[in-house]
This record gives C-alpha cells, sequence and structure tokens, in this order.
C-alpha cells in the first residue's frame, strides 16, 4: 500500500502513533535512538500538535503520554526541532499545572530572576540577530531624517533597555551638518538599575561629542505610564521610539471580553467592531479567495472572537490616542510580524511554531549548537515568550504579537498617518543584514514598511508614522 | 658738497616727506642712561614721529659717495670715505640737546602701524616689519621652502627647521609646544576621525556584527587573548551591558566591530557573573595587541585592532564554514513544511492554494472544539467540501513534497488529522469510524488514484474525510493496532 516515498516517512509514524498510548512500552523507546534527524523532527512536530489538542481538550492523561513521549526525543542542546519541542512543551505543560493553581505557584515560587540576567539575555539576543540592530538603523534614521532642522529633539523610548541605538543616534546628530540639537531622551522601563545605566552611558556619549543633552528616566509599566511624566514641552519636536512594546497593551482579561462580546459594541472604537463583523458575516466564498490568514482568524465560533474587535483593543487604543495627543513628529513601532494572538490555543501553537521555527533556525545557521549564549538566548528569551504565548491566558497572556496590517489599522484609526522609511536607512540596514553573512535573512519592503524575514517567513515589521490632524 | 642736504635737523615737526633722516643719534651710544623700552606698539606720548617713504625705508645704501658712487649704510660712515677723497669731511657730534625720541611709522597705509599712536620705536624695527609685512620674500628655507622676506629670519630659522617639531594627526608640524598643544585639542582632523568613524558607525559598524561567526567559533573556546579587551580609553562600568555596550560606539572607532564585545560577551557568559575589569586588567590581558597609553594613540590603535580582527578571520575560517552550516540536514522549518506537505498530499494543491489556508484554519480551530461541537463540523464540511478532500489524500498516496508553503500552519492541522486517517487507513477494523455520516456525501469526482487506493484498501469507499480530530478514537485505534496486527506494520517498514 505505501508507496516508495511515503513509506520510510509514514511508517515509523504510524507504528508510533498506534504505540503512543500503550503504557505497556517501558522507557526509553529504543527505536526512539535509531531515528534519523528529519524523522525525529517530523514525529516531534507530530507529537506537538498531538499534545496540544490533547491539552486544548483537557484530556489530561494523553496530554501525559504525549509529552512523555516528547521528552524522550526533545532536548535543549539538540538539533532546531529539538530544542524547539523542548520549549514548547515546557510551555504545554506548565498550561496544564495551571489547571491547579496552588501547585503552580507552589513550584514557580523560588524562582529567582537576577536583573543582570535579564539584562544579559537582552543584549545576546541584541547581538546575536540582526532584528533588534536593523530596527534601530531605521528608527535612528527616521528620526535624523525627521529632525532635520530641528534645533530642539525630545524623544521617547518606550523601553529604554539597549543604549546602543542612542549611542549611534547621538553620534549621527552631532555629525550633521548644521550642528547638533539639543537633545533630550526620556526613557521608560521598569527597572532603575537598566535606566540609571543607560542615562549614565548616553550622558557619558554626549559629553564627549558636546551635544547638549539630558536624559529622563520613567521607572514604570507601560500600561501605568502617565503620559504627564513625560513632561513634553512645547516647541520640541517629538520622536517616540517602540521596539517590541505596544503588543503587550493588548492583554486584556478576554473572558470577560467574551461574555461582553454582545456590549462589545459599545466600545470605544465602533468601527473596529463593525468591519471586525462585517469580517465574519462575510461570505466565505470571499474569504476563500482571498487570502486573509493576516490575522483575522475566520474562526465563526463566536461573533466577536476576532481580537481586533474586541475590547482588548481599548488599552492600547487609548495608548495611541494619549500618543497622539504629544503630536509626535515621528513614531517609528517595531514589532513582531506573526500572529500569536489567535484566540484558541490551537491557533497559538500552530502560528508560533513557524515562528519560532525561523527563529531558531536563525540561531542555527549563525551560533554553534554548543554556544551557552544560545541556549541561554533560547531559553529566556524565546522560551519566555512562547511559555507566554502558549501557557498564559487573559491579561497574563502579554506577547500578543499580531501581523502589521493589524497593527497599521490600528495606527490609522488612531489618527497616525503613514511615513514610508527612507531609501538610505533600508540601505544601511541591508548592509548590516549582509554583514551577518547569513542569506536568510531577507528584508521587504511595501509601501514603506519594512519587513524582515528569515528565508520567506516575516518576523519583524518597522514602520514610521505622523501625528495626522 | 654739504652733508646738510642729507641730514635734516632732527627737530622739525611733523611729518618730513621722502628726505632721508639719518639718524644721528646711534646705538653706540654707551648708556649709562638705559633706554627704556616702552611697550611694543605703545609709543611714548611726546616722542617724534617720524614718517618715512617705503623707498627710504628699504634703501640699504642711502649715503652715497659722489666722487666714487659708493654707497653706506651710515653717514659716519661715508664721512670716513669723503676723508680718503680729500673732501671735507665732517662727523656729527651727538647733540647734547635733549634727546628727542623718535618713532616711526608704517608708510603702508592700510597696516595697523600707520598710525601714530602705534608708531614702531625702533628704525631697524620698522624696515624689518615693513620687509616682513608689505615687501616681498626673497629668502627661501632648503629644508621645507618656507620663505622669508627678512635675512635674519630667515637664517634664524634656516638653524632650528627639522630640529625639534611636534606632528599633529593631521598632519601639521610644530616647532613650539604651546602651540601644537593648542592645536591639537581644536584639531578638525581628529573630530573629522571620529566622526568618520561614528559615521561608518552608524551606517554599517554601529550595529553590525562583523564577526558572528567569530564570535561563536570562539564561543567554548575561552579565546583568552581577545576576550580580555575593553575598550580602549573608555570607562565602563561593571554592570555587563556598560561592558559591551561601552564597545559599540569606541569600539567602532576602533574599527573594530563587535568582536570585541561579543567575545567578553563569551566570557562573561560563561563564567555567568560579571568580572570587575578595568583598563589595567584590559592590558594586562592582552598580550596580542599593543595599547599604546596615549590617546593620540587611537589612530594606530584603530589599525592594530582592525589587523588584529583581520588575522582572527583568517585564523578560523574554518570554523566560521563549519558553524554556518546547519548541522543536521533540515531545518525547523523545512520540517515543518513537509509536515505541511504530507497533510496534502493532492497532487494539485494548488487548486486550493491560499484559500486553503482559510479553510483548514477554521477547520483546525473546530478540530480542537470538535469534541464537543460535532454540529460545527457539520456545518462546515457543508460548507467546504473541498477542504475534506484534501485532508483525504493520505500521506500515503503521492506525497508532493513541492515546497507549497503558502498552505502554512493549515496544513499542520491537515497532517495530524491526516495521520489520524491514516491510521484508519491501516485499520481494517474500520466500523468505529464512523463519527459522520454527512461526510459520506463529499466526494468530488477529483479524488481518482487516491480515492481507489483508499478504497482497495478500507474496502469501504472515501468516507474517511477529515473526521474531527478525537483523541478518543485515536487512542481506542492504537490499542485496536497494538493488539492486533502491529506485526503486519512492522514488517512493512
Amino acid at each position: 500500500m505505501f508507496q516508495e516515498e511515503s513509506s520510510s516517512v509514514t511508517s515509523p509514524l504510524q507504528v508510533f502513533s498506534m504505540m503512543s498510548p500503550s503504557p505497556n512500552l517501558g522507557s526509553p523507546y529504543p527505536w526512539l535512538r535509531e531515528l534519523k534527524s528529519e524523522e525525529r523532527g517530523l514525529y516531534l512536530i507530530h507529537l506537538l500538535l498531538t499534545c496540544a489538542n490533547h491539552v486544548a481538550t483537557g484530556s489530561l492523561e494523553n496530554a501525559n503520554i504525549a509529552l512523555e513521549q516528547i521528552s524522550q526525543l526533545a532536548s535543549p542542546d539538540g538539533d532546531t526541532m529539538q530544542r524547539m519541542a523542548a520549549y514548547f512543551t515546557e510551555a504545554l505543560a506548565d498550561r496544564i499545572l495551571k489547571a491547579w493553581p496552588g501547585l503552580h505557584k507552589a513550584l514557580n515560587s523560588t524562582r529567582i530572576t537576577l536583573v543582570s540576567e535579564e539584562v544579559l539575555v537582552r543584549k545576546l539576543f541584541f547581538e546575536m540577530l540582526p532584528f533588534l540592530k536593523v530596527a534601530f538603523v531605521l528608527t535612528n534614521q527616521a528620526i535624523v531624517e525627521a529632525m532635520e532642522c530641528e534645533k530642539m529633539v525630545h524623544i521617547i523610548d518606550l523601553n529604554a533597555a539597549e543604549p546602543a541605538q542612542w549611542i549611534a543616534l547621538i553620534q549621527a546628530l552631532s555629525a550633521r551638518p548644521e550642528g547638533p540639537p539639543h537633545l533630550r531622551i526620556t526613557g521608560i522601563h521598569q527597572q532603575k538599575e537598566v535606566l540609571d545605566q543607560m542615562a549614565y552611558r548616553l550622558t557619558e556619549e554626549a559629553e564627549k561629542l558636546d551635544i547638549p543633552f539630558q536624559f529622563n528616566s520613567i521607572v514604570s509599566k507601560l500600561e501605568n505610564l502617565d503620559i504627564e511624566k513625560l513632561r513634553v514641552k512645547t516647541g520640541e519636536a517629538l520622536a517616540i521610539s517602540s521596539v517590541l512594546q505596544l503588543h503587550s497593551l493588548l492583554a486584556s482579561d478576554d473572558e470577560l471580553l467574551r461574555k461582553k462580546s454582545p456590549l462589545a459594541s459599545k466600545n470605544l472604537n465602533g468601527i473596529h467592531l463593525q468591519r471586525a463583523l462585517q469580517m465574519n458575516q462575510s461570505t466565505l466564498g470571499e474569504l476563500l479567495e482571498k487570502d486573509m490568514v493576516n490575522g483575522y482568524s475566520p474562526s465563526p465560533d463566536s461573533a466577536s472572537s476576532s481580537p481586533l474587535s474586541s475590547t482588548a483593543s481599548v488599552k492600547v487604543d487609548s495608548f495611541l490616542n494619549a500618543l497622539w495627543g504629544l503630536s509626535p513628529k515621528l513614531m517609528v513601532i517595531t514589532e513582531q510580524d506573526s500572529n500569536h494572538n489567535g484566540s484558541t490555543l490551537m491557533d497559538r501553537l500552530l502560528e508560533s511554531l513557524y515562528s519560532y521555527a525561523a527563529l531558531f533556525d536563525c540561531l542555527e545557521s549563525t551560533v554553534s549548537r554548543a554556544s551557552l549564549e544560545r541556549l541561554k538566548v533560547e531559553k529566556m528569551f524565546f522560551g519566555e515568550e512562547i511559555k507566554n504565548i502558549i501557557a498564559c491566558e487573559g491579561a497574563e497572556r502579554k506577547e500578543r504579537h499580531e501581523k502589521l496590517e493589524k497593527w497599521i489599522q490600528r495606527l490609522d484609526l488612531a489618527s497616525f498617518g503613514n511615513v514610508p522609511l527612507s531609501y538610505y536607512g533600508m540601505l544601511q540596514a541591508r548592509r548590516l543584514l549582509q554583514g551577518y553573512n547569513c542569506d536568510g535573512y531577507k528584508m521587504k519592503e511595501e509601501n514603506g514598511y519594512v519587513v524582515i524575514c528569515w528565508q520567506d517567513r516575516p518576523l519583524f515589521s518597522v514602520s514610521a508614522w505622523r501625528c495626522m490632524k | 658738497m654739504s652733508g646738510d642736504a642729507f641730514s635734516m635737523p632732527a627737530s622739525i615737526e611733523g611729518f618730513v616727506q621722502d628726505q632721508n633722516n639719518a639718524n644721528p643719534n646711534p646705538k653706540a651710544n654707551p648708556n649709562p642712561v638705559k633706554r627704556k623700552r616702552n611697550l611694543p606698539g605703545t609709543p611714548d606720548p611726546d616722542a617724534e614721529v617720524i614718517a618715512l617713504s617705503p623707498k627710504t625705508l628699504m634703501a640699504t645704501n642711502r649715503f652715497i659717495c659722489e666722487i666714487c658712487n659708493k654707497g653706506f649704510q651710515r653717514d659716519q660712515n661715508l664721512q670716513l670715505h669723503r676723508r680718503g677723497h680729500n673732501l671735507p669731511w665732517k662727523l656729527k657730534q651727538r647733540t647734547n640737546k635733549e634727546i628727542r625720541k623718535k618713532v616711526y611709522i608704517c608708510p603702508e597705509k592700510t597696516c595697523v602701524h600707520h598710525d601714530p599712536s602705534r608708531a614702531l620705536g625702533d628704525l631697524t624695527g620698522i624696515k624689518k616689519h615693513y620687509s616682513r609685512k608689505h615687501g616681498e620674500k626673497n629668502w627661501k628655507c632648503e629644508k621645507c621652502s618656507k620663505k622669508y622676506a627678512v635675512q635674519s629670519d630667515w637664517k634664524a630659522h634656516f638653524k632650528t627647521c627639522g630640529t625639534r617639531e611636534y606632528k599633529c594627526d593631521c598632519g601639521t608640524l610644530f616647532s613650539r609646544k604651546d602651540s601644537f598643544i593648542t592645536h591639537r585639542a581644536f584639531c578638525d582632523a581628529l573630530a573629522e576621525e571620529s566622526a568618520r568613524f561614528t559615521s561608518v558607525a552608524a551606517t554599517n559598524l554601529n550595529f553590525r556584527n562583523d564577526n558572528v561567526n567569530l564570535t561563536h567559533g570562539f564561543a567554548g573556546r575561552g579565546v583568552q587573548d581577545v576576550t580580555g579587551i575593553p575598550q580602549f580609553g573608555s570607562g565602563f562600568a561593571q554592570d555587563f551591558s556598560g561592558m559591551s555596550t561601552a564597545g559599540l560606539p569606541e569600539m567602532v572607532q576602533m574599527a573594530s566591530g563587535n568582536i570585541f564585545g561579543s567575545t567578553s560577551l563569551t566570557n562573561y557568559g560563561s563564567q555567568g557573573h560579571f568580572p570587575g575589569f578595568d583598563k589595567s586588567g584590559a592590558t594586562s590581558t592582552n598580550s596580542n595587541l599593543s595599547l599604546s597609553p596615549l590617546p593620540q594613540g587611537l589612530k594606530e590603535e584603530g589599525g592594530s585592532k582592525g589587523n588584529l580582527m583581520e588575522s582572527l578571520s583568517s585564523l578560523y575560517p574554518d570554523t566560521q564554514n563549519k558553524q554556518s552550516k546547519p548541522a543536521a540536514p533540515m531545518s525547523a522549518t523545512a520540517l515543518l513544511q513537509k509536515a505541511a506537505q504530507m497533510g496534502s498530499t493532492r497532487s494539485n494543491p494548488s487548486l486550493f492554494g491560499s484559500s486553503f489556508g482559510v479553510m483548514s484554519s477554521s477547520s483546525s480551530s473546530h478540530t480542537a472544539s470538535l469534541s464537543s461541537t460535532q454540529n460545527r463540523n457539520d456545518q462546515l464540511h457543508q460548507v467546504y467540501p473541498n477542504v475534506k478532500q484534501q485532508e483525504n489524500f493520505m500521506s500515503s498516496s503521492s506525497v508532493s513534497m513541492s515546497a507549497d508553503a503558502g498552505l502554512g500552519s493549515s496544513n499542520l492541522n491537515s497532517l495530524t488529522s491526516a495521520i489520524s486517517n491514516n491510521l484508519d487507513q491501516l485499520m481494517f477494523q474500520t466500523g468505529a469510524k464512523q463519527s459522520d455520516p454527512s461526510q459520506l456525501k463529499m466526494h468530488p469526482s477529483s479524488n481518482s488514484i487516491d480515492q481507489s487506493l483508499t478504497r482497495d484498501f478500507l474496502g469501504m469507499g472515501n468516507d474517511q474525510t477529515s473526521r474531527p480530530f478525537s483523541p478518543q478514537e485515536l487512542a481506542k485505534f492504537s490499542l485496536i493496532g497494538s493488539t492486533m496486527g502491529l506485526s503486519q506494520f512492522t514488517n512493512n517498514h
């Protein structure tokens, strides 16, 4: 029955899946060792999906068995698929454990998070992968161009963690022909130490280049940010830089959301909702024709499930409105360009499998497997994101990445107009990517937005906006 | 002839134009009274101002013997010479009258010293001034081709030319230390150089991780030579982020990219803490680079570091190559795509290209919730007839491995259903599987080969449309399989 091609691939799968629920087989399954990496990878995918399904449907026994199987194969220092499987199963296990809140809390109660480790991991992510650097280059170039004749420049950084971005900007501004402007940077972060360090580095750099400079620290969570504290003065040109920050504002209490779904029309964004409803009600045939995988999960299981229409957007919309109220001359937004905000676990799992596969592949092609740094980035940076996407729900789930189109709509609604990113900035960014000596990284430009991809998978997007009155 | 024509009483007030005015009061006067020197350019208020013409000033031999036309610079010399001609001569004595101070102004109208209040007190001085400023430079230094109008200046320069010099990085030479220091403080070239690095940085180097591979070649090797190197001439805090981010601009200036930052990263990463570093520590650990302690060595440091980087890259070309290749033949992305392919085994999946994505994603969400909502499934099945066909096509049939990445995540779900269907196919006991009789309706004509295959095997026609992924049934089948005919399957592979 089996055709040649398939037999080599499918037969082990069949055997395995048949044997999977059988408790009679002792562990470890000896034949697992003999799997070649490709087969093992495919099997891991299958197991992950199986397990996720079990988790989603609540059949924990089967989920447990699947997890057991995966743990035989997955490993944080194996090949890409093995590593991914390790973190995804950890996330799934965490999700299961949340069903017993007491147990979950007890297991996590003694966890220590060192600020220094977090700082290190962020730095590693910045160094090893080009995404942040490209974002910074594009942001800085957009700022320099927008501030061309300005004498007083004020920059607000929604997540002031990486001084390198602003050091580069300071240098670029000091080299401009009409001389540097009076520069103020306001940094927002949750940890004071990080802000202090940043203040020190930036002030030192500005002094070296003899630029009038001032750094203001604001220790705050983004969602609790008090706009008044930003102290934007009249007469200064304002630029806002948001790197991977806005999506956390989409987090909200989904339960409340679902209950309120018929009332959703009362929310501020009536247009949003109507649009979403139209989406849902449009003929499925229409959906068939267009490729609408852009995040509107066309699952009609609940009328307001499409996240865009929900009140989840209230927080981010009010934040955007507040920013609009400051009349920034420029706002540059860098975000993940993947849909990890689906309403169901399976949606999110499937999407994130692809995205993180791409990210893990990036690391695989540029860093050695033995590298401890790579391990740290995978575990503490990506692993945490995966855990948040898979295991958390509601307000806890902060990593609500969405596709660029959705962000564009949101920003349009908040009366921001698009500023195409400059050619020169993209040139610099491309050169930077080439410096990584890896053909996998690609940069696409469409309508003035830039999307950074790995092979064909879009991963991050950068877009620039201005205030439209 | 009387010498009177040539000597005029010095006491004539006002300006004397076009006349020789030999100074009868030579400096040879031994002076019990020391001459008071005024501040330069601030003449004695009651001194006599004398204006000489340019010709007079520049004249070298103003006193000419009428007999032999020999020229003398001084009248007294001429008088003595006249004695030889047996001509009457008269040496003028210095008058005992009160000596009137004389000050001279420059004949050049545009000159500062043309103003009597800024007259110069010395005839020689005004002569030299006039030549230097307004005369042509006829004396040239051989070594450095610098030109001088006054011979004494030229001589003085020639003696010291090239003996002791300070050189700025911009190429300017200085003989004086103070002017050198002042220049260097404001030198444009320095600024330009650092600007050049930083602008290049802003474009390329700033965020460029030139030697990512290098770095990771170092990872785990502990390249101690390189790792110890912090930023030169930059203070850095013990804080790690300070450590390595300091690298970016300063290191950029050194044209060494991120190599040092990253390698120091490596060091820290493996140690798991942040050792304090200071410059001395750095230099001690650094044996490769010659650290010149002076800041002026910036350029040299940049050069040496650049060289080091290049040499290092040449040192580790192999490791770079090795590491850039993934050891596993298939990347995770490729694996996922392949898995997805296995779900869409139709020979022409392109027909349903993009739409499939939508449909399957809807079906995927269904699969999750299907154990509870079978009805939903029915509706969808009716609406999306084609989808079910797709999922019918098992991996057992021709697996079209053509990259069909556009199908995306949907295919994974079809994979899960496909796999479950696969199992179903294998099971000869298929009675338990009829969950959706409605699905029996869905048989578009296009299934040809695959259907026949499945039909043959199952003996029950193609009604295994994408059944909901029900774990219970899967478990059931597996049990059935395990109890009944494992051997038949193990034989097959």
